[in-house]
């Protein structure tokens, strides 16, 4: 196989957005879309000619012959769809959370252990060059033995009632933290590992189902203890942005999507005393297309490479459930007043 | 249109709103800086008269205020040559995170004389969908430009989120409406603003759409140039357009010296840079205008 054959399922913000980024890269082809609802359906049909619209997948399955499909649709949904794919042989992408919890995952899970398939979920974040520069740092221990750190992730969204799916606790699985703060437990499980433990605090204000602010403790298996601050109504946050400050043996790094400034109490192999700062014009990495950002293109395109030399991916379905536990137990805390839970 | 020139040099906009792409460290400072509009004044008057015959403005909350202080101004509102940058798009992500897409589309276009809003019959033709929702996208585009009126527009960049989603997933129709209803509508240059310029001037070439004006990342790091520095200096010898060049000090790690040296060997007349303060503007304005 030289070029994939996608499908997007959701067109939505982000099913837009990946149908661009799929349409422009040279090994693959956006042959259809899913979309039930027939007012953007019939907003987007006429004007992309040479990719087929539909209203549910029956119709995509029975027409089209798939490599691969991105399923871009509200989290309740995913688990199904990604079931669906599976039963028909058909890689797929799933954009992040991979559903509202974990019990939620299991049938998915289950269902992928041990066969020979394509699955991503998209985190992103994994792809902006400065929180690559910071694995590559941690795998090679460049800076000595991880301590602890203390994570942030906040963005300017809402600062009133929302509505739609996003604040539905039964269609999202809760609010700031699963939505976007799971970026950041993404990258956390990514640098240290699982998760042992955690005890959380979360504030509603603004919303009346789901959290606003989430404050969580963490405990990972290699005993690194760390804390994770979540929320989406923080001024002055134009974009979603993740800070990590992680305390090494050796110094002290600080990283978020801008820039990694690394600070070493000694001159080492590999940092001189001092403070070492990499921005983003250095580490920029360029891509075919930028439609919200180079990241996402390089996600999709490592995504469809991946299928078609079908080649696993790290952060694939199996790894996004360990993700979406950690979420879970996040909420169980919060919900039985802050208690310790054993992930 | 014909006889369309580009200012020399234009003044960004990010900076008085608190963007910055390098930092947002950096952006909050500025935000904090330019809090009073009659700050952001200050700025675009010192700057005017350094040189800088143009300004971009984007739809963002605050660029209101700063219309009608150009208003007020005899000189700028008659010689300040306005590029607008259409839509602030950070403010309808956030929109459509709050309420969802169609929501979005909905509110907005109650907010227009567009008054079957969202009614499609479904036994309509495609050539009647496209009509419908061409005119949806002109009631849209009519809000935007709303607090431009009176001003000395000149040309209306489609903001690159846009043009880089319509260029990706290949929307001709929509293109050519931009093209030809800023023209018609406005009397004003329709012009692309685009992080993948590679990729916006193939597209062009391919279609035979020659003479466009552009907006594209240009500077000597190679900084948000997709998919290479190489690739894009290629397309730009090879189609024919107007280009502003954009992110030229690479998002401020490159000297003004070594933007002037690499934006003259490509032969760019134009470009675009932010300033926020009088020294900046009296440091690098008359290095860049020196150019040849």
């Amino acid at each position: 196989m030289s070029s994939a054959n996608i499908a997007i399922i959701g067109f939505g913000k982000m099913g837009m957005l990946h149908s661009g980024i799929v349409n422009s890269l040279p090994e693959a082809n956006l042959v259809a879309v899913v979309e039930p609802n027939s007012t953007i359906r019939n907003s987007f049909d006429p004007f992309m000619e040479k990719v087929n619209f539909y209203k549910n997948t029956n119709e995509l399955f029975q027409n089209e012959q798939l490599d691969a499909v991105f399923i871009t649709t509200p989290p309740k949904s995913h688990v199904s769809l990604g079931l669906e794919c599976l039963e028909r042989n058909i890689n797929f992408f799933v954009e992040k959370p991979l559903s509202i919890n974990s019990s939620d995952c299991l049938s998915l899970v289950e269902a992928v252990k041990g066969k020979e398939f394509v699955t991503m979920v998209g985190f992103m974040m994994r792809y902006i060059p400065t929180f690559r520069k910071v694995k590559e740092i941690l795998s090679e221990n460049q800076l000595g033995e991880v301590l602890a750190y203390s994570s942030r992730s906040s963005v300017s969204q809402l600062f009133k009632k929302g509505s739609g799916w996003r604040y539905s606790r039964k269609e999202s699985g809760g609010g700031a933290l699963i939505t976007q703060g799971i970026h950041l437990v993404d990258l956390l499980h990514w640098y240290f590992g699982d998760p042992k433990s955690v005890c959380a605090k979360t504030k509603s204000y603004y919303s009346k189902e789901v959290e606003d602010f989430c404050f969580a403790n963490v405990e990972h298996q290699n005993s690194i203890c760390g804390n994770i601050n979540s929320s989406w109504s923080i001024d002055s946050k134009r974009l979603l942005e993740i800070e990590i400050e992680i305390n090494t043996s050796l110094g002290s790094i600080f990283v978020n999507q801008d820039s990694v400034k690394v600070f070493s109490r000694e001159k080492t192999k590999f940092f001189k005393k001092g403070w070492t700062t990499f921005n983003i014009t250095e580490l920029f990495t360029p891509a075919v297309i930028d439609i919200g950002g180079t990241h996402f293109t390089l996600q999709d395109q490592d995504f469809i490479k991946s299928v078609i030399d079908k080649k696993t991916i790290h952060n694939d379905v199996e790894h996004s459930y360990l993700v979406q536990k950690t979420i879970d137990s996040i909420y169980k805390s919060a919900d039985e007043g802050g208690n310790n839970i054993i992930i | 249109m014909e006889n369309f020139k580009l200012d020399k040099l234009i003044i960004g906009h990010n900076q008085f709103f608190g963007v910055s792409h390098y930092s947002s460290e950096k952006g909050i400072q500025r935000e904090i800086k330019f809090e009073k509009t009659e700050n952001i004044m200050e700025i675009i008057r010192h700057a005017y008269n350094s040189g800088a015959t143009g300004l971009m403005m984007s739809t963002h909350h605050r660029a209101k205020d700063v219309a009608e202080a150009i208003r007020n101004d005899p000189e700028l509102k008659e010689k300040l040559n306005i590029y607008v940058l259409l839509p602030y798009i950070a403010k309808y992500v956030k929109m459509a995170n709050e309420k969802g897409l169609l929501n979005m589309v909905t509110d907005l276009l109650s907010q227009t004389s567009w008054s079957d809003r969202i009614s499609i019959g479904m036994s309509a033709g495609i050539g009647v969908l496209k009509k419908d929702h061409l005119k949806k996208l002109q009631a849209l585009i009519d809000l935007e430009m709303t607090i431009f009126k009176g001003l000395n527009v000149k040309a209306v960049y489609l903001h690159n989120s846009l043009t880089d989603l319509c260029v990706g997933l290949d929307l001709d129709a929509i293109i050519d409406f931009y093209i030809s209803y800023i023209e018609e509508k406005y009397s004003a240059q329709p012009a692309f603003c685009s992080l993948s310029s590679y990729r916006l001037m193939n597209y062009f070439k391919n279609r035979g759409i020659q003479d466009t004006v552009i907006m594209a990342p240009f500077n000597p790091i190679g900084y948000q140039m997709n998919p290479s520095r190489e690739d894009c200096e290629r397309s730009l010898q090879e189609y024919s357009c107007q280009l502003t060049a954009m992110s030229v000090l690479g998002a401020g790690v490159v000297r003004p010296d070594d933007a002037k040296k690499y934006l003259n060997e490509l032969s760019i007349e134009s470009f675009i840079v932010g300033a926020s303060s009088k020294a900046h503007i009296d440091d690098s304005f008359p290095k860049f205008l020196s150019m040849e």
